[in-house]
């Protein structure tokens, strides 16, 4: 169960000022700033770096060597994962990835659907039952996700939900629900009530200032949350090798550890499916970036 | 306000637990109604081909093999169809002992052995002896076939064997022409042959699965005859001082692993190495290796452990003849050859054996004949890490063999012990009650069998005071009674000798030891005798289930009061509704339901009620300073999440207080490089750094010209090495946080300060700092929840709480106690107790800081 550890975000502040162009000479400490910078960045990406080394060089043993940069540059370990076939002459890994993308979409956007109503209710409501509501959705971020594994396993079996895109797509998304709950509510708290007063004079209803007012507004905020959910859902992998019961339905994640043995690991397979679980959410990390950093949990700071 | 707030609590919670109780009840159908079908649906599913479905974790050229093998019998036959799937070897037991558990899984698995013991136990797989005949049985090596018995040595088979391995002494022929017959021989070739970086002889010693041959060469023993712990042998101090003998020596490297040795033979820098046939793919072409049987010691022949890899039978499965018929295919000589040819398995058949000439293979083989199966007895699970803690201190830290087996012998008798703790279960009344029903109505249909996965039956021509009965009833291999009981039930022999003498048409019960199986046999008036096999009742708590009914009748009464006072807010919960129903459903009942279970005494197939048992056990288990009690654990953890927590926001910080400059050039670059630990997952990144800490080859060691320190010999170092890895993977979130609320802070207020002549350390107290607490204090608090509770995957695959669990956390525990010893109540116990640490400090912070007080306005 990862919600992973690092999911508190941030409605985006506005970009702040860019360094102004043509003025290129900085002062020492200036130097010493970007000296410390580059090797505190190179450390920072150094096992980064041999994860793609291992993925780029030939065979399955562990790099020994120093240097991270691939000896040689070979794509045996991506076409040995992307070629994959089964039996039947399915493209595996085509689906493999398929389901990846499909799941870790749908749970996100389902998630942000149910977090945004929810949201909402909490930040401009009162009503009975609202405190205990917001500290039920803390709390579960206390639960230990390993004792989840086996009740969850008998709840979809009951449901009939095994073996299914839509299990994982329900598991997925209400683990991350109770996050994006308290982030969204944080961020709703920070927008104007009086924006939607307006609204409410000129004849709007509550559900259209929902949708067409608050809800773009916080897109900063819905962006992040997207981010968040989409990678715990992509990444996940223990729950998706338990629940699945074909080749075909894996996702991405249990492909990667299907590289690990009783005895030894893979690194090569290892390494080739790691960039490939890895890269879509580096991308997307780059492409939400500027949301990501901005003014934080408004929803402790409250405006 | 404190009395609203507690009204509201137990509102939601009653809410949450009334939702569990009907999602729960539901699911828990008893097992004896819902299986019970008869027999004309069996038979109206048997239209096109029988549907097979095994499960294996074979990769690469095995794969191949055996999917290829399983093409080719499904092409032949039209009347079975066998579907494969693979799945990681990492999720397998857990997946499957929770898809047998729900009645579900496949009708066939391919694993070792070495659980089988647990699986017989519970009734989770299908003893087959009664399919087969003595000339069967001799196709396969005789250790093979003994493994796959349980209790070992006896008749009761649990399977077919595919492949054999153990490990073995794999010699490059070029250093050493003839392979060392005695462990002094062998001590005397490695003394030549190390030096310069290279060995003589390399074995990862710190292993009790590759010691254990060097155990029984000084005629050591882990487990004695009858399954019981025997640690404290003699022979088992001897051989971990001649090893450790070797290893002060400068004969052994100081830290090893299983690919370190490899690595070493093929750097041709190891002579002679131990270790198993899935090595044999990866020996470099050019080393002329050969393969030998490790060395006599004192004691005689070092006989090392032997595992065998087996199609195993779900007891589950519907199909069991038909399933039968393809692991007698899988097994058989013929598809042996092309599993032996083609992958080089080390296949456990005699036959394919005769025309191999490569002397490797041949030498794994004449080895594993020699080899003592690995013992599957439940004990043994509680063997493995105790026994691994106590090679580590005898061999690694050199501290007395002796007494530090004696410990390990100690702490796993307690832990099999505690295990065991739980009485028989009484038969419960009303299931007992629906088997003889079910008796009655097959003695009352006796040519209508039951044939269903829970309930089995047969009629059989019974005569009176026959004692070798049960080795009829076996021997009935006709095709309509295939599908039939599974005979061997232990204590059945002696009640049926009782039955010959009970009345007619009353039916006697009879349970197996663990009661998970029950046989009713009644004696029709003809003469025969009928005999049901049943799932026992299983035991299951529903008593939390009542509670929660309480609940929610007591919400429902709260709602209908207060009816009047909550119209008007209809359509806030309308809002809220989806998001909370789901999380109810999803997150909130299975919890409810894993925390029950913290009441209970839970195997996969009974939940008895033990009320605060586990509890007590928890806090008052072992002294403080243990390092395996819950308070040396609670402290380790309490300081991981300590550390962790702070490092994050001080790195964080200090990065995000350099990269706020809007003067600094390529900041974006850096923000965007510094976030990447954090995007990619962390089961990835945790191997790697694990991979970084080792002794020999880890990049740490060699940047750092340590020489070959082991990391995770010591507690301190070990939890360094872990903290190292997840500060790594923590303090991107933490920069980005700073950052966000770093620009939040007007900069009117630096202005100010400049005006007064503030200097820059100053504004940071005075200003900065007070300024990012409202931001950075919520953040934090979630970030200790998170580290306390979900940096589970660093511990586990990093140190993997070595040494000896001195560096796992709370979590850790928990998840050892559930997966690798099957204590799913106490390690429920634990996880309610993080539950409620987490509570307590969520609710001490709020009144301290009223950090997340705010949101609730």
């Amino acid at each position: 169960m990862s919600t992973s550890p690092e999911l508190l975000a941030s409605p985006a502040a506005s970009e702040t000022p860019v360094a102004r162009p043509g003025k290129w000479k900085e002062s020492l400490p200036g130097l010493a700033r970007h000296g410390f910078l580059i090797v505190f960045t190179g450390l920072t990406l150094w096992p980064v770096m041999w994860v793609l080394k291992m993925a780029f060089e030939p065979g399955q043993d562990f790099a020994f060597s120093i240097s991270p940069i691939p000896s040689t540059i070979s794509f045996e370990n991506f076409a040995r994962l992307i070629g994959k076939t089964d039996n039947a002459g399915n493209w595996v890994f085509a689906r493999q990835a398929l389901n990846s993308f499909v799941i870790a979409l749908s749970s996100s956007l389902l998630g942000i659907l149910f977090a945004a109503t929810a949201a909402y209710a909490f930040s401009r409501f009162k009503f009975p039952g609202r405190r205990a509501g917001l500290l039920a959705f803390l709390a579960t971020q206390m639960f230990p996700g390993t004792m989840m594994m086996i009740p969850l396993y008998l709840l979809l079996n009951y449901l009939g939900l095994l073996d299914t895109r839509l299990g994982l797509v329900l598991v997925y998304s209400t683990t991350s629900v109770p996050f994006s709950v308290w982030m969204l509510k944080g961020y709703f708290d920070t927008i104007p009530k009086e924006l939607e007063e307006a609204a409410l004079i000129d004849g709007a209803s509550q559900t259209r200032i929902f949708w067409q007012i608050v809800l773009p507004l916080s897109a900063p905020a819905i962006a992040v949350t997207f981010l968040f959910s989409f990678m715990s859902a992509w990444n996940e992998y223990i729950l998706a090798a338990k629940f699945m019961d074909s080749e075909l339905h894996y996702t991405l994640p249990v492909v990667v550890n299907s590289a690990i043995d009783a005895k030894s690991v893979r690194w090569g397979d290892f390494a080739a499916g790691a960039v490939f679980v890895s890269a879509p959410i580096v991308a997307l990390f780059l492409a939400l970036q500027r949301y990501i950093v901005g003014g934080l949990t408004a929803g402790g700071v409250k405006g | 306000m404190l009395r609203t707030l507690m009204k509201q609590l137990v509102c939601a919670a009653a809410l949450l637990l009334a939702a569990s109780a009907f999602a729960v009840e539901a699911e828990r159908v008893d097992p004896v109604e819902a299986e019970r079908t008869v027999p004309a649906a069996v038979e109206a599913e048997k239209a096109g081909p029988v549907d097979v479905v095994l499960w294996h974790s074979y990769t690469g050229a095995e794969q191949q093999v055996f999917e290829g093998a399983i093409q080719a019998f499904n092409a032949a036959r039209d009347d079975i169809e066998v579907t494969a799937l693979f799945i990681p070897y990492t999720a397998f037991a857990d997946k499957l002992t929770a898809a047998i558990g729900a009645g579900k899984g496949p009708d066939l698995f391919v694993f070792a052995h070495d659980r089988l013991g647990d699986w017989a136990n519970w009734g989770f797989v299908e003893p087959v002896q009664h399919f087969l005949s003595t000339a069967d049985v001799e196709r396969f090596s005789q250790p093979a076939i003994e493994a796959l018995t349980v209790p070992q040595g006896s008749r009761m088979l649990y399977g077919l064997p595919l492949a054999m391995k153990s490990v073995a002494l794999v010699y490059d022929a070029a250093k050493i022409p003839v392979p060392p017959a005695t462990l002094d021989e062998l001590v005397t070739e490695a003394r030549e042959l190390t030096g310069d970086g290279s060995y003589g002889f390399v074995m990862d010693w710190a292993n009790t699965y590759t010691e254990a041959g060097f155990l029984h060469a000084f005629g050591g023993i882990v487990l004695d005859e009858k399954g019981r712990p025997a640690l404290d042998k003699r022979g088992n101090a001897e051989a971990l001082f001649w090893v450790r003998k070797l290893r002060d020596e400068g004969l052994l490297p100081r830290e090893v692993t299983g690919a370190m040795v490899s690595s070493l033979f093929n750097d041709r820098k190891a002579a002679m190495i131990v270790t198993g046939p899935w090595f044999l793919g990866d020996i470099k072409g050019d080393i002329d290796a050969r393969v030998a049987p490790l060395p006599a010691g004192p004691a005689g022949i070092a006989r090392p452990y032997l595992s065998v890899e087996a199609v195993i039978m779900s007891s589950r499965s519907r199909r069991k003849a038909e399933a039968f018929e393809v692991m007698r295919y899988l097994t058989s000589d013929e598809v042996a050859v092309s599993r032996l040819e083609k992958a080089g398995q080390p296949v456990a058949n005699k036959q394919p054996w005769k025309s191999v000439e490569d002397q490797r293979l041949q030498g794994f083989r004449a080895q594993a004949e020699l080899a003592v199966p690995m013992p599957s007895a439940p004990a043994m699970r509680h063997v493995w890490t105790p026994m691994d803690a106590a090679i580590m201190k005898a061999i690694g830290q050199g501290e007395e063999a002796e007494s530090v087996l004696a410990e390990a012998q100690r702490r796993v008798s307690a832990s099999v012990q505690a295990s065991e703790r739980t009485e028989p279960i009484e038969v419960q009344a009303k299931g007992a009650e629906k088997a003889l029903e079910q008796a009655r109505w097959q003695v009352a249909n006796p040519d209508q069998l039951i044939t269903d996965s829970r309930w089995e039956a047969m009629v059989l021509t019974f005569k009176q005071g026959e004692s070798r009965l049960l080795g009829e009833w076996c021997a009935e291999k006709r095709r309509g009674f295939a599908n039939a009981v599974a005979c061997p039930v232990p204590k059945a022999l002696a009640d049926l000798a009782d039955l010959a003498t009970a009345k007619e048409g009353e039916p006697a019960l009879i349970w197996n030891a663990e009661k998970t199986e029950v046989v009713i046999a009644a004696r029709a008036t003809d003469g025969r005798v009928t005999m049901v096999k049943g799932g026992a009742p299983v035991q299951k708590n529903r008593t939390w289930q009542l509670v929660l009914g309480a609940l929610l009748a007591l919400l429902a009464l709260l709602a209908f009061i207060y009816r009047k006072q909550l119209r008007p807010h209809l359509g806030a919960y309308a809002y809220v509704f989806p998001a909370m129903g789901a999380v109810i459903v999803l997150v909130f009942v299975p919890f409810g339901y894993g925390l029950s279970l913290s009441f209970y005494d839970v195997t996969p197939t009974r939940e008895a009620f033990v009320g605060l048992t586990n509890f007590v056990d928890i806090l008052l288990a072992r002294g403080a300073g243990d390092p395996h009690s819950f308070y040396y654990t609670t402290v380790v953890t309490v300081v991981w999440t300590a550390a962790n927590v702070f490092l994050h926001v001080a790195i964080g910080l200090f990065l995000a207080l350099i990269l706020q400059d809007p003067k600094l050039r390529f900041k974006k670059v850096y923000r965007v490089l510094l976030i990447i630990p954090w995007a990619i997952p962390n089961y990835i990144t945790a191997l790697i750094w694990k991979a970084m800490f080792n002794a020999e080859y880890g990049l740490i060691n060699r940047v750092f010209s340590l020489g070959s320190f082991s990391w995770f010999d010591s507690p301190l170092t070990a939890f360094c090495a872990n903290l190292a890895t997840n500060v790594w993977l923590g303090f991107p979130f933490m920069m980005v946080t700073a950052l966000g609320a770093l620009q939040s802070i007007p900069k009117e207020l630096y202005e100010a300060a400049d005006v007064d002549g503030a200097g820059r350390w100053t504004k940071f107290i005075n200003v900065t700092l007070p300024l990012l607490k409202p931001a950075m204090i919520p953040a934090i608090i979630l970030g200790v929840i998170w580290t306390f509770n979900l940096s589970f995957n660093v511990i586990y695959l990093v140190s993997g709480g070595a040494p000896d669990g001195a560096t796992d956390i709370l979590v850790t525990q928990a998840f050892r106690y559930a997966f690798e010893q099957y204590r799913y109540g106490y390690a429920a116990a634990y996880a309610t107790i993080i539950f409620g640490i987490l509570m307590a400090y969520t609710m001490i912070t709020n009144r301290i800081t009223k950090a997340t007080e705010g949101a609730f306005e």
